[in-house]
């Protein structure tokens, strides 16, 4: 707890022209008994950052700013790592959005100074938690292309590789190709694979240690130090590591399920991978005789970009198949090639790889194929509904057929778990909250986590991260996927995942190193403290941590990995007996700046509404107003939380109990396209504000007073209208009766 | 003696990515934008696809990583204007444009008002008008005014600086200062420029007012952008009712850019749920060659088709024309799988312009070799490429490619 | 449904088509055609059916005749892949299909072929000249001694008549391919009522002026009116020896006025389309196949020689005349022998009775 704490009033930017500063420093003082209260004309101008600085030295260690938003000047004002610092934002959300001079904006102000002060004066430094032995060492599960380019670069860079192959020989998928599109000018060129130099470079450096023919039997523990247990040849081995780099990459499609495109039917239908092998053995032939193919078809989307299989697209399979079609091409220049095609999809220098396969004579259907049948000398006749032509069109006597099959992540095969987070009578009701996880036994991992042995998959079974701005964020912290494992992918975006996985999984490394955490609140270095004592073994936080962050024991006690924590605090607000804390985040922190509001009596017509706002983006939408000069309702008082998910319900009671009038709740959008940046937390808070009716009831109020919202970083010019709407809203309710108890 | 520093060359979502993850991992690292802010295009866009989410939002995480930590030092309105030494051991002048306002502005906005002069607002590609002392926009960071010399009158008026009660406004620092910087590896990551649409003459060339661009678009449909989000045509502010998309304008095209700007089909699509957001009655049309919805994607394009009031035809728009008493573009095109030939007259057409590398006709002080289209090739030992200068490539892959590229500056700077 | 061909491409090529392969089928050719419509799309159409070799559709089809090469299309594509001059191709390969003695084919496709019938009709002319001459008079210009019209009007009548013939089988089977399986649906009156389209067309070429650039249609037309003009005054003059006569007319005799015309019209434009060709600017000259060269050195040569045997005539050199006139002779048997029935000329009938054919096409639908 802080021992000393200081406020400082900022009277620049008009603040001093619209609020009364010696009220509010009256406030300070007199009201919250500080013996520091200082007022500035310009706070974060060099003589009033001394000004503070002085003070620190003379020993302040809590640091109040009544001045902008914490968005703005975070480096201005930070004075070192023993201080403290709180941001009392009098001038983006009260001045710049509330009239001058009013007696409500004053009201505002000094309550947001109150806040900011009993929050001060509770907030602690935190203190990084330190690993002990820590395992500078990365786990890379897959030794294909994005797998051997992670391990080499974290080699590279210093940390011990461990790499774990499934098969006899490293080079995966790639390995089975017989050239690669080349990537440089002039794009066309098909050029041997690049994964013997590779494979050679992984395994020559002494920074790897290779296990082939392997499995991942387990993975315990957490970032900075994961138990691995390697089976191989039926014995086990353990390593220590401090992160994972899964990239265990993609199989085809099973073919034998499009026997509608021939395949198993006639023995001149063959898949991709069929024909790179024939292509690398030296002749293209027709598998029923042997003899050299002089007509070779392409189906593109076999599996791909259809409901009944695949029902996304496969992303290489018109590289891939314009690669192999000029295999064909170079066999024989006189070849016929045909490949059918629903939309080409050759994007940007692959153009020029498209355009070589035309200019080569290749020909192109675009169409749905309306029939395969085999002739009496086993060559195929295809029937295609050509959009191109405008009629069906008939291609004969093709020696081989060529079935481009899709790509499923080896991430999705296995059974698939359905795992939700809410409790087992509300699941029966058949209406869910929160969208449940889905995990598929791929044994890839094998994680011993509470919440499943992978990773959780996204869409389709690619554990792909859910951000765009974030490709490599997964649900798990310190493992990262890469490669065609997490979204299907070409050779060269598979080489820049293994090096940005490797990049992340390093960070894991030395943010954890440093006891801090890893994205989103990179650098933050609290964590969750349990009192375990006055634990129930109810589950909550077990089971809503996003990031899986918490196991239980055999009695359900929750058993917390700091290094795994992703510092949201859901499970602060998951838990129903309060027992979770941060050093500088807490219930009672919260709690104290709720009852730090004053609530004016009924019949001043001054009603109080708390808001709880996500600080991640509901936050700086309420600064975007101000900063818009948009105005917003008097009675607001806003909150910022860390995530929605950490809003506990134990602050609605309090602050309804106290009279406040209305909570509202602004998070993330939710659902498929969730923005939240911990994944569930405005979903999670969604639920919870399902169960307070039942409290509201209990202390006979109307459950309208508890509204949510979803919104975005760019809502600001919606919020007013959002805010007025609920005000509104409670003012037709009436006031809170426990006003003034 | 090596240095174990990076620096980023660009401050748009590679380079912020390469800066932000390099730093994370525990490396000293400069930032350089030619811009007053950083951000990049992304700042400019309204959504990302397919989760048409504001790129606002993780603008604002990345802005926060920033602020945050001390190991990024960030430089704006500057420019790399030379490089020498090799890996690990790089000399690189930085020329810093100025900006007229100091550190101490608190972005009041009182200049503003005082401001007699206005310019183009380039943020919103021309669409409306700032003045000349004037904040990028509503999210720009850092949250600083900047001053355009170009039609800035300078101390002869001057009536911004009296305004600014904080006295940040200082018009005689006129001279560009040099800095000097050691770093051991350099990402260059400076992005993409539209396509100019003056070469589209079969097009109208930029000259038919309600014939616009995707990136314009972008700033229509943006709640900060010239219209407060509302689609409305340049020419008289009217809503639309009908609005063309026109696919591969200028990409996949041998008189223009060769290759496939790879983004334009979703962002397109993207467009499309905008006009179907803020106008659901308004009959949408999509002319395209292929729609390169790759990966997962296809989920997305498969629900904007389904939006209902999307027509997707198959069939590269010919020619635009203008009637100029409506300002009603016409666009001629043959619908291969109605098999007709259409002349369709349209409120608004959006022609999908590709992207083109900024270092392409661009001095690159190095010896980084291109392609013919101005795409980085290869890489220089220590100096590594991210973004839309090796190929283009939408945000997420723009990430990917840069934190691929901070790890290559790491390796290459590691153990100095 | 039709099969797929693909050695169709190849074979074409030989026609000049070498580019409909980097076709991405995008459209913009038909987008931007002035003359494109919904009923007669092209060219795009054109370049899918020559990719995948569907000799059928294009046997079938009228629209390669509708076609004028303006050249928009080229400017535009994106592929650069010409659909102007693969139109240009398919009008090369048409007139051989329409020709059923194969002499087209050859012509189009062999250098050979090219060579040798012009080489034997020019030489065969010579001698023919050099066998059936009449008195050569060298005290005066006297050509039509020199060329007696006993000798020179039988022959020029059977030339045409043998011209006609293959001329007119081949716009028959022309008329077969296109609506043969409709012959039963056109009404008779639609036959009548639409010769005034085929006349229209034949002696304007209107759809030429759709074009972006209409100097292009008066170009053509001054050659079209030259050729038909000198056309005309041959034929009068074989009834009335209206002008070809071995005392010259005067300098005012309408006749006179009218080769005047004719060969200054024919010769200025072919000599701008060698010149054109050379200096590949227009999209419509950027490329030649041997045919076309074939027949602008023909007919500049016709028409050059043609001149100067006017001029040397009004000069009194009667040797010179002689001489040029057996010359232009030489050129005018295998540019009319050739181009007339078997390739580049056959168009003058083709693209009229495209556009009959189209409307009887319209008549029998409707």
């Amino acid at each position: 707890m802080a021992k000393k704490v200081g406020a400082y009033i900022c009277t620049g930017c008009g603040i001093g022209e619209a609020l009364n500063a010696e009220a509010l420093a009256k406030v300070a003082t007199k009201e919250q008994k500080l013996e520091i209260c200082k007022t500035h004309p310009f706070l974060c101008g060099a003589e009033g950052r001394e000004l503070i600085r002085q003070d620190v030295q003379a020993g302040v260690d809590g640091v109040v700013i009544a001045a902008c938003s914490p968005r703005v000047n975070t480096d201005v004002f930070a004075f070192g790592d023993g201080v403290v610092v709180e941001r009392v934002n009098l001038r983006e959300q009260v001045i710049w959005s509330h009239p001058a001079n009013d007696e409500d904006t004053q009201m505002m102000a000094e309550d947001y100074l109150r806040m900011g002060i009993v929050k001060a004066k509770q907030a602690e430094i935190p203190e990084p938690y330190r690993v002990e032995d820590l395992a500078r060492a990365v786990l890379v599960v897959g030794g294909g292309l994005a797998g051997l380019t992670a391990a080499g670069a974290a080699a590279r860079a210093g940390y011990r590789v461990v790499l774990v192959e499934k098969e006899a020989t490293l080079g995966g998928w790639v390995a089975t190709r017989f050239r690669q599109v080349a990537d440089r000018p002039p794009y066309t060129d098909l050029e041997p694979v690049d994964i013997a130099r590779r494979v050679r470079e992984v395994e020559e450096n002494p920074n790897v240690t290779v296990y082939k023919g392997a499995r991942v039997a387990k993975i315990s523990g957490a970032p900075g130090m994961f138990e691995v247990s390697i089976a191989r040849n039926g014995e086990a081995v353990t390593e220590r590591v401090g992160a994972v780099v899964l990239a265990t990459g993609a199989v085809p499609y099973d073919a034998s399920r499009l026997e509608h495109l021939g395949f198993g039917r006639y023995a001149n239908v063959v898949t991709g991978d069929t024909l790179e092998e024939m292509a690398a053995k030296g002749k293209i032939v027709r598998p029923s005789d042997g003899r050299e193919a002089r007509s070779v078809g392409f189906v593109l989307c076999a599996g791909s970009r259809d409901p009944e299989h695949l029902p996304y697209c496969s992303a290489i399979c018109c590289v891939e198949s314009l690669k192999q079609a000029l295999y064909v091409k170079e066999q024989n220049p006189q070849a016929a090639v045909y490949v059918f095609y629903k939309d080409m999809r050759s994007p940007g220098q692959y153009e020029f790889l498209y355009q070589r396969a035309q200019r080569e004579g290749v020909l192109f259907f675009r169409g749905n194929i309306a029939g395969i049948e085999e002739d009496e000398n086993k060559a195929l006749t295809v029937q295609v509904d050509d959009v191109l032509v405008g009629d069906r069109v008939v291609a004969e006597g093709i020696d081989l057929l060529v079935l481009a099959t899709g790509m499923v992540s080896t991430a999705a095969r296995g059974e698939m778990m359905v795992v939700g987070a809410e409790e087992e009578e509300e699941k029966k009701s058949g209406v869910s909250l929160v969208r449940p996880d889905i995990y598929f036994r791929s044994d890839l991992l094998n994680l011993e986590y509470r919440q499943g042995p992978e990773l959780p998959s996204l869409k389709y079974g690619f554990p792909d991260s859910h951000f765009i701005c974030f490709p490599y964020e997964t649900r798990r912290t310190g493992i990262y996927a890469a490669g065609a494992v997490r979204a299907p992918m070409d050779l060269p975006s598979c080489v820049k995942d293994g090096l940005g996985a490797a990049l992340k999984a390093i960070q894991c490394i030395e943010l954890t190193a440093r006891g801090a955490s890893v994205h989103p609140r990179a650098l933050d270095t609290s964590y969750a403290e349990f009192r375990m004592e006055q634990c129930t073994q109810c589950k909550r936080c077990t089971v809503e941590c996003p990031f899986g962050a918490i196991n239980e024991d055999e009695k359900a006690n929750p058993l917390y990995n700091p290094t795994r924590c992703r510092r949201c605090a859901t499970c602060l607000g998951a838990c129903p007996q309060r027992i979770i804390s941060f050093k500088n985040y807490s219930i009672t922190m919260i709690g104290s700046m709720v009852k730090a509001i004053e609530v004016p009596e009924e019949d001043e017509e001054k009603p109080r509404i708390l808001v709880f706002a996500c600080e991640n983006d509901a936050y700086p939408a309420l600064d975007l107003a101000g900063i818009n000069r948009q105005q917003l309702s008097p009675w607001i008082r806003v909150i910022p939380l860390r995530c929605l998910g950490s809003l506990n319900l134990i602050w609605i009671a309090d602050a309804l109990s106290k009279g406040i009038d209305g909570i509202l709740m602004l998070g993330c959008r939710h659902g498929e396209d969730y923005q939240c940046h911990f994944v569930k937390g405005s979903e999670l808070a969604n639920y919870r504000l399902s169960k307070i009716a039942e409290t509201l009831t209990r202390l006979a109020l109307e459950s309208d007073r508890v509204r949510m919202e979803q919104v975005s970083i760019t809502d600001y010019d919606r919020l007013p209208r959002l805010i007025e709407d609920f005000a509104k809203r409670l003012e037709e309710i009436g006031p809170n009766p426990y006003k003034g108890f | 003696m090596g240095s174990r520093s990076i620096l980023v060359v660009g401050g748009g979502i590679s380079g912020l990515t390469a800066a932000v993850e390099a730093s994370e991992a525990g490396y000293e690292v400069f930032l350089v934008e030619k811009r007053p802010y950083l951000g990049g295009r992304v700042a400019q866009l309204y959504q990302y696809f397919p989760k048409l989410c504001p790129p606002a939002c993780g603008l604002e995480i990345n802005f926060k990583r920033i602020r945050q930590n001390p190991a990024i030092r960030y430089f704006t309105l500057a420019e790399v204007t030379e490089i020498s030494g090799q890996e690990g051991d790089f000399t690189v002048k930085v020329r810093l444009n100025p900006r007229y306002v100091t550190e101490d502005c608190t972005a009041c906005g009182a200049c503003v008002e005082a401001c007699p002069v206005e310019r183009p607002n380039d943020f919103n590609y021309g669409l409306d008008r700032t003045k000349a002392i004037y904040l990028p926009h509503v999210f720009a960071f850092p949250m600083r005014y900047v001053i355009d010399p170009e039609v800035c009158e300078g101390v002869a008026c001057g009536r911004c600086a009296l305004a600014c009660p904080v006295k940040a406004i200082n018009l005689l620092d006129k001279e560009p200062k040099t800095l000097t910087l050691n770093v051991g590896a350099i990402v260059w990551a400076t992005g993409w420029d539209p396509y100019d649409v003056g070469k589209l003459t079969y097009y109208g060339g930029g000259r038919y007012r309600n014939v616009i661009t995707n990136v314009m678009m972008e700033r229509l449909a943006a709640s900060n952008g010239p219209t407060g989000g509302k689609i409305l045509r340049p020419s008289d502010g009217k809503p639309v009712h009908k609005v063309a998309f026109v696919q591969c304008a200028g990409s996949r095209d041998e008189n223009n850019l060769r290759y496939c700007s790879g983004v334009c089909c979703l962002a397109s699509l993207k467009q499309a749920t905008y006009i179907r957001e803020k106008s659901p009655d308004t009959k949408i049309y999509v002319f395209f060659i292929d729609i390169r919805a790759l990966g997962r994607f296809e989920d997305f394009y498969a629900r904007v088709k389904d939006l209902g009031n999307v027509f997707l035809v198959k069939g590269k728009a010919g020619q635009i024309t203008e009637d100029p008493a409506t300002g009603n573009p016409t666009v001629v095109v043959e619908d291969q799988e109605a098999g007709k030939l259409l002349q369709e007259t349209f409120d608004l057409v959006v022609l999908a312009t590709g992207m083109v590398p900024t270092t392409r006709g661009a001095q690159v002080p190095f010896g980084l070799s291109r392609d013919e289209n101005g795409f980085a090739v290869g890489a220089v030992p220590g100096i590594y490429t991210a973004g839309c200068v090796t190929r283009p490539m939408d945000v997420a892959s723009s990430v990917q490619d840069a934190t691929a590229a901070a790890m290559q500056a790491i390796q290459s700077v590691v153990g100095r | 449904m039709t099969k797929v061909n693909p050695e169709f491409g190849r074979k074409l090529q030989k026609f000049g088509a070498r580019t409909s392969y980097e076709c991405f089928n995008c459209g913009n050719c038909t987008a931007v055609c002035p003359l494109s419509t919904n009923e007669a799309q092209f060219p795009r159409r054109f370049m899918r059916f020559v990719q995948l070799g569907l000799e059928d559709k294009i046997k079938r089809s009228l629209e390669p005749w509708l076609c004028y090469y303006c050249g928009d299309c080229q400017q535009t594509c994106p592929r650069q892949a010409n659909p102007g001059e693969v139109m240009m191709s398919l009008r090369r390969y048409l007139t051989s299909v329409y020709d059923w003695t194969g002499l087209s084919r050859k012509l189009y496709t062999s250098m050979g072929w090219k060579v040798i019938s012009v080489g034997v009709l020019f030489f065969l002319t010579l001698l023919v000249v050099y066998l059936f001459h009449g008195p050569i008079v060298t005290e005066r210009v006297e050509l039509e001694t020199f060329a007696p019209a006993h000798i020179v009007h039988p022959v020029g009548y059977a030339f045409g008549a043998v011209l006609s013939f293959f001329l007119l089988s081949n716009v028959y089977r022309m008329y077969r391919f296109i609506l043969g399986d409709m012959q039963g649906k056109i009404p008779a009156s639609a036959y009548i009522r639409e010769l005034v389209t085929l006349v229209l067309h034949f002696a304007t070429q209107i759809r030429l002026r759709l074009c972006a650039n209409k100097s292009r249609w008066l170009k053509h037309w001054l050659l079209m009116t030259g050729y038909f003009v000198a056309f005309m005054l041959v034929n009068v003059d074989i009834v009335s020896r209206w002008s070809l006569t071995n005392e010259p007319p005067a300098w005012w005799h309408p006749a006179k006025l009218l080769w005047s015309y004719a060969s200054i019209a024919m010769l200025y434009v072919t000599t701008e389309a060698i010149i054109g060709r050379l200096r590949k600017k227009e999209p419509l000259h950027q490329y030649s196949h041997s045919t076309d060269w074939m027949f602008l050195i023909l007919l500049w040569f016709t028409v050059a020689t043609g001149l100067l045997v006017r001029i040397f005539m009004e000069l009194h050199w009667p040797l010179p005349t002689y001489y040029t006139f057996a010359l232009h002779l030489a050129f005018t048997v295998p540019l009319l022998g050739l181009e007339v029935p078997f390739t580049k000329w056959s168009h003058l009938a083709y693209r009229p009775f495209a556009m009959y054919f189209m409307r009887l096409k319209e008549s029998a639908s409707s």
